[in-house]
């Protein structure tokens, strides 16, 4: 989960758009789902400004959330039902072991849940000698090929029906078929037999209500019905900002949610779960357990910079809007967090360093921000992260990134700034240029450490005249007209502007 | 069975963590309206009564709008008169259908007083379809054993025919709770699930259910405290390539009997 792949953000997003097929699925889901999204939230009451009043919400929210943790733990520990507060990982994962090895688990199965892949829970749970199941078909692909999820919420979206018929034919001793239905069958009817033997169920919360004091949890298949009502044991994660103050609320944020996550009015399945049965239900856990997450984030809510990622309703409506995700995949961000949402919230919960590729590949088009169902704004915050990186910033352990970055731009701001240094770089660099073999991208071949710059950008030859002393000393104007207007450009322009204008053509 | 107990200082080291990254002094501070406990106040009574006092026309106007939204869904949405016509019809379809799990085809069906109304073992008598009643005898509880055996009849049933509190008419959405002899897997292992509503069940949107939830005089319906579904559509799976699948692991069909009456 948090240890670095051998493979560069680079070598990963260039195998990925070199691969044929992801670029096809990623532009079907895109095109299914990314551009229905919009119109389908349009449609809600309110149209547009339906998403504004989903931000206020998240941030009324959130700006109380130590009073709504508070008040949702208590009314579930009312109903009888556990809630352990973890301030990490390893917390969380050490609790959800001591629950299982209380209750003599052998045995449980996962409904999908971002925050249990953030924590690496499988692994940890899997270390302690408890075999844990992923049902959610998609999850389910991913861990029988030993792999990670793609997207937030078609998590094998990289893998082919094919790929997945000769998985299934390997792990599961059915005869090789790509049909979908076959292969859909062979799965429920495995997984059948895990969640009837299976003594705990783990999912995620994708809201929850303190007004009430229940777990919202949301799903197509059902999976995560079946890990919360057939094991003797309910786990239920939550990252902490995952609340919402009342009932009312839900309203609002699960159609948002539906609408940007599958272009659904509803999920086909959503339980409110406060606890665990009652002594007369004739089914359902006994023993309810909520966890509930900081790992990180309280040190997001501290920063108003970033607060508002934690808005995020884990749609994945931004992975469906982003150029950048539609060729690179999941893959290359390396991260439980994909696309534009991951680029800002790894970074932020793993490491800025660590994930400094991330808001540096990102293109800023805005796309992710326009698909967004509570208005998060993404590229400001790449933005920020950016700054970071170059800067450096100890609140956040951030070192520059790269100190000839840092340099470069000093330098030509320096040079920007002050007519004669300027004046000198472009003619000493005017007098180099002809030392370097002259090909259709002009130079051919930058000495290092600047030969990263020429790589995906073309550039002019950069002569021993600038463009503005040529012109001044043009002798032949072609006609009045353009004479006047040159003249009227050179009257409005102080020499330092004049300067200033050309010089992205030098 | 051993408990595991949770620090309480835990949770007081994170909610201050949480509060200083607010920048939060008092516990205390939040704007009324905001509080958890203070939205009690609100006035929403008069809206979870509506659907008490709905006029003819306006239910009409609410099964129009559940077909509607239905047909898409995969969902079936079958009107009935009486208790009985329902009762065939679902008699027809267990004949009809074949068994996904076991080799002879059973029911499972919630204590409930719309399935029971049903009687639909008296429609299954010549066909040797086994109907299971849910276990709904005593306060205390069915024992461990018997919920064992519940679940089994369950998982292994073709149908199981379950009522609802309410049916949301916008997104055809089947709002179950679990209590004493309506059990969740009822709704969720059987290969079809079958549920019969009153047409005076149907509800506008989530926002008149939460107004229910929230303010409705009969606590049975107030909630939710333990466990809510809401239900809209049958399982379904779109994980390879993209490709719907009805049936991913919940119940592959989905089917409401209403009755006008």
């Amino acid at each position: 989960m948090t240890e670095k792949s051998p493979l560069t953000y680079r070598q990963m997003a260039s195998d990925a758009i070199n691969d044929p097929r992801l670029q096809g699925s990623i532009a079907n889901i895109q095109e299914l789902i990314g551009n229905n999204a919009g119109p389908a939230l349009d449609q809600l009451p309110g149209g547009r400004n339906a998403r504004k009043q989903g931000k206020d919400l998240r941030q009324e929210t959130l700006a109380h959330l130590d009073v709504h943790l508070a008040a949702l733990a208590q009314k579930i520990r009312d109903n009888g039902g556990h809630v352990y507060f973890a301030e990490d990982a390893t917390a969380a994962c050490d609790h959800c072991i001591k629950v299982a090895k209380a209750n003599g688990v052998k045995l449980a199965v996962k409904g999908k849940s971002m925050v249990t892949e953030e924590i690496g829970l499988n692994h940890a749970l899997e270390n302690a000698g408890i075999e844990t199941v992923e049902t959610d078909l998609g999850e389910y692909i991913i861990q029988l090929a030993g792999e990670k999820p793609s997207h937030i919420i078609a998590p094998a979206i990289h893998k082919s029906k094919e790929e997945i018929g000769q998985l299934f034919a390997d792990k599961l001793g059915i005869d090789y078929t790509d049909d979908p239905p076959t292969l859909t069958l062979a799965a429920r009817k495995a997984l059948r037999k895990k969640f009837l033997a299976a003594d705990m169920g783990i999912s995620s919360c994708n809201m929850a209500c303190a007004e009430t004091g229940h777990i919202t949890t949301v799903s197509n298949e059902g999976n995560i019905r079946m890990a919360t009502t057939l094991p003797r044991v309910h786990v239920a994660f939550m990252g902490m900002e995952r609340i919402t103050a009342r009932l009312t609320d839900h309203e609002l944020l699960l159609a948002l949610l539906t609408r940007a996550a599958a272009v659904q009015k509803m999920a086909t399945y959503m339980s409110y779960i406060g606890g665990p049965r009652k002594k007369e239900h004739n089914d359902g856990p006994e023993n309810f357990h909520l966890i509930i997450l900081d790992n990180g984030r309280s040190k997001i809510l501290a920063d108003p910079a970033f607060r508002p990622i934690l808005n995020c309703l884990r749609c994945g409506a931004c992975l469906n809007a982003c150029p950048v995700y539609g060729k690179i995949g999941g893959h290359s961000y390396d991260s439980p967090y994909p696309g534009p949402i991951g680029a800002v919230i790894s970074p932020l919960l793993f490491g800025i360093n660590k994930h400094s590729d991330l808001c540096r590949g990102e293109t800023l088009c805005g796309a992710c921000e326009q698909a967004c169902p509570v208005q998060m704004e993404i590229p400001r915050m790449l933005l920020e992260l950016r700054t970071k990186l170059a800067d450096g910033d100890p609140q956040w352990q951030v070192k520059p990134h790269s100190y000839m970055d840092k340099l470069t731009m000093v330098i030509w701001s320096l040079a920007n700034r002050h007519r004669l240094l300027f004046k000198c770089l472009l003619s000493l660099a005017g007098t180099l240029a002809p030392l370097f073999p002259e090909t259709r991208f002009f130079p051919g071949t930058i000495p290092p450490p600047l030969q990263g710059f020429r790589k995906n950008k073309g550039m002019g030859r950069i002569t021993g005249k600038s463009f503005v002393t040529r012109f001044n000393h043009q002798k032949k104007p072609c006609s009045h007209a353009i004479q006047y207007k040159t003249v009227k450009i050179q009257e409005s322009c102080t020499p330092e502007k004049k300067e200033g204008c050309h010089a992205p053509r030098h | 069975m051993p408990l595991v107990t949770e620090p309480l200082n835990n949770e007081s080291q994170f909610l201050s963590r949480i509060r200083q990254a607010l920048g939060k002094k008092h516990p205390c501070e939040i704007p009324p309206h905001l509080h958890p406990e203070e939205t009690k106040h609100h006035t929403g009574n008069s809206m979870g009564k509506k659907r008490l006092n709905r006029t003819v026309e306006e239910t009409a106007e609410l099964i129009e709008q559940l077909k509607t939204a239905a047909a898409p869904l995969n969902i079936g949405v079958i009107q009935c008169n009486t208790a009985e016509d329902a009762a065939h019809s679902i008699a027809n379809m267990a004949r009809s259908k074949p068994p996904e799990w076991n080799q002879k085809a059973s029911l499972v069906a919630w204590a409930h007083p719309l399935v029971d109304a049903l009687c639909i073992e008296n429609f299954l008598k010549d066909t040797g379809i086994v109907c299971h009643r849910e276990w709904c005898e005593q306060e205390s509880g069915p024992s461990s054993e018997q919920r064992q055996e519940m679940i089994i009849q369950a998982s292994r049933a073709l149908m199981g025919i379950t009522s609802a509190d309410f049916c949301i008419a916008g997104t055809a959405t089947l709002v179950i709770t679990a209590r004493r002899g309506q059990s969740r897997s009822a709704s969720l292992l059987p290969s079809i699930h079958v549920v019969v509503i009153k047409a005076s069940q149907l509800i506008k949107d989530i926002k008149e259910l939460h107004t229910i939830l929230q303010w409705d005089e009969d606590p049975a319906l107030r909630g939710p405290d333990r466990s809510l579904t809401l239900i809209s559509g049958p399982s379904k799976t779109a994980d390879i390539e993209a490709t719907m699948i009805h049936g991913a692991h919940g119940p592959r069909e989905l089917y409401i009997y209403l009755l006008n009456a």
